[in-house]
């Protein structure tokens, strides 16, 4: 039998276990309280709704006078086929979302200086000074932004289609909110300068001046050289003007008078003088029945074209030629075949030509001059043209912002609501304080510097707003912290405290069984 | 003293002077060795702080140097009389100097009145297990810093037992100010202070006061030198919340490496507190026996502490040596003889397989560390134990003697 504690002994082994759990107890559990406890920083989830209802609801940046997005795309020379415009779409939006001191008011396809007649072709982002001096892709004062393509030695059908569509995706699929991306409906489109929702997307002319030019180009044989040709009669010349403003009216060019500085067209009648292969032009007033003519004109069928508010962008004359080729006699006159040019333009041959079919060549292409750029709404709607001005692309560009800061922020608040063991830190909330003090700098910005685009100051305050939303959602110490299940802390804390809770728990029972003893 | 003691610190002054002449790059050999120093004692940082300085930039904004301040001064101090390299005559001769100081205290502590009715080794045994430790020696050779706050430690223990009380509080605030783990030993030592004048809530508050202030002194040196106390948490912050993660022969490295960021700041605080929270226990109950309770406590921070070295492992076996009459109630002294000394072997060669040759992973190292903390808590509880059976056989009737079976 073991001896009994003596008195002094048992004082001390209290003491002992005692100074165990006055450590445990004073330092021990506030401790452990303290490093388990899920620090939440209220984030302010109302703020961030009340953002993107703001967003919902047009950003307050309603203008009367919207002149609509402005663009300026030409086709210089059409020389193209079909390439990818992937290049062209990143080096433009890395133009927008980088670029703050340049104003681009046009942009031009022009022929390619290198690569000729290279089967891949190349594209280039250069940008070009008023004089016309292409800059290696530094942007300093442009005022165009061209891309260079390559040469073609053929041109081809619809090739500025081509060209057309990939601006289209270049400009309209990547930069510009149009019915085809998700905005959650097919039927609606934001307007890149006020922000506001609509189905109707208005466009803007190109050129500042245009002519048509109507050409009726008939060629002569060296062995009619000799036959009289009779003057051109002025009934015949007036019918072919007649009919040449007949087009123009029905084209209903005449709106154009309000945004473009000046349309001019002409009717020329020219003569093709073919010599034993000479080609030597000669102006030679002939006999050719206007009522054939006339009957000609009459059949084209012109394709209505929907006119675009626009703002004047370019000091360039541009010009578009229909001609109208009858070959000498003794060739087939039977072909049926229309060109487009590589200057631009429709070249009809033959006696009996498709008429409709080049005439509504000749009106795409007088579509696409005043307005290149086209798309097709999903809802069937006729097509629309839009062409975005350089300060249309800042603002595009802030509201992409201002939307992915929005939508960041509102996955944070989903995240910190739904999971509510997540740990918020404080610096959570800071970025996001952060984020929104940039929003509404953003919008302040867009709402009062409408025509304003020297420092695309809005550009930068949603930038940093998209930013900081980020940081706020990608924070490591939040991430990393996101959800340790609770039989996880369990798994944890008991081979971590276990070992130590038990020696002290048996002590501290033998003591107070001792202390009851005691007791009477 | 006598003439064998000398005689035994001329020849492990020859020795270590001899070991830095015939090889002069045998410290920065061990130097590099985790297992000898780490970087709270390292002497290369030491000298990087130093550099910093000296030519007017904090030596705790670069994340390099995280020793005491006063080591700065020191260095600087010993920096007029030479080079101040690892290998300079100056630098060499004052690392065997304080080893020898060391030994010498062992030695008075041996002597002292608190060990005088003990059963206790010669001086010359007792200063030779201190100054011919392999482990001892590779340290000093290393220039570890950890020489100096053992020193100090060692220091306050023998005027302690000489009753010079206030000057052992000095050099305890001293231990302390380098190696905050020496805290610890305030409770034992204040049994120390009391033991011929009695633990009166007078007396204890005196030292207390006396202890906090010295402290205070020590810490506005650095906060002179420095401009600020942001430099206690690149030294007693870095130490506390552990924030290098290289290897060494503790055991939190390996936890922290692995551990998710959600538990590191509990697992911090616990392993802190693993430490603490035997030091009121073990001085309640070796309240009898306060130098023990000091080695006790040496030897529970040598295994629990942040950055062990085996230089805490030497000075424990050396305040061990002090205490010859336990020697014949412990029973695993083979056994952790045996576990320590293939740790010890077996510790660098993983490690060089780990790093160096790739061949290994960091398990290998940290098994050997594991064997190392058995082997260590071998020790201590077989020492506590004999301790505790001392004192239980002092008390029952001496002549009988308590057999375990």
């Amino acid at each position: 039998m073991l001896p009994s504690e003596s008195a002094e002994a048992i004082v001390l082994r209290r003491k002992v276990v005692l100074s165990f759990w006055a450590v445990f107890v004073i330092l021990g559990l506030p401790l452990w309280f303290h490093t388990t406890t899920i620090h939440r920083t209220p984030v302010p989830l109302s703020a961030i709704e009340t953002l993107d209802n703001e967003l919902k609801n047009g950003l307050g940046l309603s203008r009367d006078d919207d002149p609509g997005l402005h663009i300026a795309v030409g086709v210089k020379k059409n020389c193209l086929y079909g390439a990818t415009t992937r290049e062209i779409s990143e080096e433009l939006q890395r133009l927008v979302r980088t670029e703050g001191t340049s104003s681009v008011f046009s942009l031009e396809l022009v022929e390619a200086q290198e690569c000729s007649g290279c089967s891949m072709p190349k594209y280039t982002l250069n940008c070009i000074t008023s004089d016309r001096t292409p800059l290696p892709k530094t942007i300093s004062e442009a005022v165009e932004i061209s891309v260079y393509i390559p040469s073609n030695n053929g041109s081809k059908d619809g090739s500025k289609e081509i060209i057309a569509n990939g601006l289209y995706d270049a400009f309209v699929g990547d930069f510009l909110f149009f019915n085809k991306h998700d905005l959650g409906s097919n039927d609606r489109a934001i307007s890149p300068t006020t922000g506001i929702v609509s189905t109707m997307y208005r466009g803007a002319t190109y050129a500042d001046a245009i002519h048509l030019s109507f050409t009726l180009l008939i060629a002569l044989d060296s062995s009619e050289s000799e036959r009289p040709i009779e003057a051109l009669s002025p009934e015949f010349q007036t019918e072919w003007r007649a009919h040449a403003e007949k087009i123009w009216n029905t084209l209903k060019l005449g709106e154009l008078n309000r945004y473009v500085s000046s349309i001019t067209f002409d009717t020329d009648v020219g003569f093709q003088y073919m010599t034993d292969g000479n080609d030597e032009w000669a102006r030679v007033e002939q006999d050719v029945s206007p009522d054939k003519l006339s009957s000609l004109l009459d059949t084209w069928d012109l394709q209505p074209i929907t006119l675009l508010t626009t703002s004047s962008t370019s000091s360039a004359v541009k010009v578009l030629q229909f001609v109208y080729f009858l070959p000498p006699y003794s060739t087939n006159r039977k072909s049926r075949s229309f060109t487009v040019a590589n200057w631009g333009g429709v070249v009809m041959a033959g006696d009996s030509p498709d008429l409709p079919a080049a005439m509504r060549t000749f009106g795409r292409q007088i579509d696409k001059l005043l307005s290149p750029v086209s798309f097709s709404l999903a809802n069937g709607s006729k097509s629309r043209k839009v062409l975005p001005h350089r300060h249309e692309f800042a603002r595009i560009a802030t509201i992409m912002n201002l939307r992915g800061a929005i939508e960041t922020l509102s996955a944070l608040s989903r995240l910190v609501t739904s999971l509510p063991e997540m740990a918020v830190p404080s610096r959570v909330r800071d970025l996001v304080d952060s984020a929104i003090t940039e929003w509404h700098s953003a919008v302040a910005n867009l709402r009062s510097d409408f025509d304003q685009v020297a420092e695309n100051r809005g550009l930068r305050h949603a930038t940093a707003a998209a930013q900081f939303a980020r940081q706020a959602v990608f924070d490591k110490d939040m991430m990393l912290n996101m959800f340790v299940p609770f039989e996880h802390k369990i798994a944890v804390y008991l081979p971590l405290l276990g070992p130590v809770i038990v020696p002290l728990v048996a002590g501290l029972r033998r003591v107070i069984v001792e202390s009851r003893k005691k007791e009477p | 003293m006598d003439l064998k003691t000398w005689a035994v610190f001329a020849a492990a002054a020859v020795l270590k002077l001899s070991l830095n002449f015939l090889f002069p790059s045998l410290h920065s050999i061990l130097g590099q060795h985790v297992e000898v120093m780490t970087s709270m004692t390292s002497f290369k940082q030491l000298k990087e702080g130093l550099h910093l300085y000296e030519i007017g930039i904090s030596p705790y904004d670069g994340g390099v140097y995280h020793q005491a301040p006063i080591f700065l001064l020191l260095f600087k101090f010993l920096g007029k009389f030479g080079s101040t390299a690892p290998n300079s005559p100056i630098i060499n001769v004052f690392y065997v100097f304080a080893d020898i100081i060391t030994a010498y205290f062992l030695c008075a502590i041996s002597k002292s009145p608190s060990l005088a009715k003990t059963n206790q080794l010669a001086e010359w045994v007792i200063a030779s297990i201190y100054l011919f430790n392999p482990l001892v020696v590779a340290t000093n050779i290393a220039r570890s810093t950890a020489v100096l706050s053992n020193a100090a430690m060692i220091g306050s223990i023998a005027y302690a037992c000489y009753n010079r009380n206030i000057l052992s509080v000095m050099f305890l605030a001293l231990a302390s100010h380098t190696n905050i783990y020496t805290v610890y030993l305030f409770p034992p030592f204040l049994l120390l202070w009391t033991s011929t004048t009695g633990a009166s809530m007078a007396s204890v508050t005196k030292y207390l006061i006396f202890y906090i202030a010295m402290s205070a002194g020590l810490t506005s040196i650095g906060y002179f030198m420095t401009g600020s106390l942001q430099y206690l948490s690149a030294t007693y912050g870095f130490l506390l919340f552990f924030n290098d993660l290289a290897p060494n022969m503790g055991l939190w490295w390996y936890f922290f490496m692995e551990m998710f960021d959600f538990f590191r700041p509990l697992f911090t605080y616990i392993f802190q507190l693993y430490s603490l929270i035997y030091v009121l226990p073990i001085t309640f109950r070796l309240h009898n026996y306060p130098l023990m309770a000091i080695t006790c406590i040496v030897g529970i921070t040598t295994i629990s502490k942040s950055y062990p070295e085996v230089e805490d492992l030497g000075v424990y076996i050396s305040l061990l040596s002090l205490f010859k009459f336990i020697f014949p109630n412990v029973r695993y002294a083979l056994l952790a003889a045996l576990v320590i000394l293939h740790s010890l072997v077996l510790a660098p060669n993983f490690y060089h397989l780990w790093i160096y040759l790739g061949s290994g992973n960091a398990n290998f190292f940290y098994a050997i560390t594991l064997v190392y903390t058995i082997g260590m808590t071998i020790i201590i509880t077989d020492t506590l134990r004999a301790t505790l059976l001392i004192e239980f056989q002092g008390k029952e009737d001496p002549s009988k003697t308590v057999i375990q079976i």
